[in-house]
């Protein structure tokens, strides 16, 4: 995994107000923690960390953090959390944890599927994603960007699991179980089954009372008569 | 269509949609979504119509994930009637969305159809949407 440089300044302020003024200057709240040192509150420039998401396969990357005034110089950093705005995407906050070279992490790393299942290209199959991603425990130089696996032989009914990943990578050490799938392709649905006929009678809009719903009402009735 | 087994109550009070959807605001199972800008009530038919239109473009290709549920019943009071004598019958089932809020989610097509089915989609719906992609993935644990 390529590691990319960010330049950070140290924040003073703190809390929502200043927060949010701070965002309306183009900066992003940010705060380094780890290690057991005292956390630092930081602000990133919003275009330089638009630029490294977008260069990224994930958002979970290894940081060179240079802290303008700091007296550390460039600090080994992981990105542990993003926040984003959930209407316009944008980066409320970062959260960035200290880590050294010689310290294994566990981390999500990206699996790429390869190819176009014959399940898919032939019989008409849906190509069902498991897991996106897989953890697995590694120092922060050996990071791989993503873990490729060939799913072109996939038939209908058939799966990849972790263990086939294990069996591909096998210098990497894996956290996750190895039965969990990765990747299934599924027979198709019967359109008619997924679509109603035009002139099929719609349902009944209201539930039905049901005997345990009833009995609620009942009781809700029966308090109302107690205020009485 | 869509509307709970059994509930608690018949009737609800109507409430307020303020704010964001701060769950359910992000792709969690397939590779595109349509996501919703404004505060609304979608009600079971709307829900339907969207899928309908959604599965009738992709025909048997991809999965679709609906990731919303109308579990909130609407009262209706009949017509030409005077104010007061209670509130009205349960009439439809509304879900409850805010902006931010992922409405549906699909896998197993490509970007054009799929941006071309949630837009048939979108227009079955009471508010304004989004066509969103799936673009980056990471976690970190322990």
């Amino acid at each position: 995994m390529k590691h990319m440089n960010l330049k950070s300044r140290i924040r003073e302020a703190d809390g929502k107000k200043l927060a949010r003024q701070l965002r309306r200057t183009g900066e992003v709240p940010a705060i380094l923690y780890g290690h057991k040192r005292e956390p630092l509150n930081l602000s990133v420039g919003q275009k330089d960390l638009w630029h490294i998401l977008h260069t990224s396969k994930s958002e979970h990357m290894i940081l060179n953090l240079d802290v303008e005034g700091g007296d550390e110089g460039s600090i080994l950093t992981l990105v542990r959390e993003i926040q984003h705005h959930p209407v316009t995407g944008n980066v409320l906050h970062l959260d960035l944890q200290r880590i050294s070279i010689d310290e294994k992490l566990h981390i999500g790393v990206p699996i790429d599927l390869i190819g176009m299942p014959a399940g898919v290209k032939d019989q008409g199959g849906v190509l069902d994603h498991g897991i996106r991603e897989v953890t697995i425990d590694v120092k922060p130089m050996e990071i791989p960007e993503k873990l490729s696996i060939d799913v072109s032989a996939l038939m209908i009914g058939q799966s990849l699991h972790v263990s086939d990943l294990m069996a591909l990578y096998p210098d990497l050490d894996f956290v996750d179980d190895e039965h969990v799938t990765i990747a299934h392709v599924s027979a198709p649905k019967k359109l008619e089954a997924l679509i109603p006929e035009p002139g099929a009678a719609p349902e009944a809009a209201v539930a039905p009372e049901e005997g345990e719903g009833a009995e609620g009402e009942e009781a809700e009735g029966g308090e109302e008569e107690k205020e009485k | 269509m869509l509307m709970p087994k059994r509930t608690k109550y018949r009737k609800q009070q109507r409430g307020r949609r303020r704010g964001m959807a701060t769950r359910g605001a992000s792709i969690e199972f397939g590779t595109y979504a349509l996501q919703t800008e404004a505060p609304a009530w979608v009600t079971n038919r709307q829900i339907e119509a969207a899928r309908v239109a959604i599965m009738r473009h992709i025909k048997r290709t991809g999965k679709l994930w609906i990731r919303i549920f109308p579990d909130k019943p609407v009262t209706v009071k009949p017509a030409e009637t005077r104010m007061g004598k209670g509130k009205g019958a349960p009439e439809f089932w509304v879900a409850v969305v805010k902006p931010g809020r992922i409405l549906f989610e699909l896998e197993g097509v490509d970007h054009e159809e799929a941006r071309q089915a949630m837009r048939l989609a979108s227009a079955k719906l009471p508010m304004k949407t989004k066509f969103m992609r799936r673009v980056a993935t990471g976690k970190v644990t322990g």
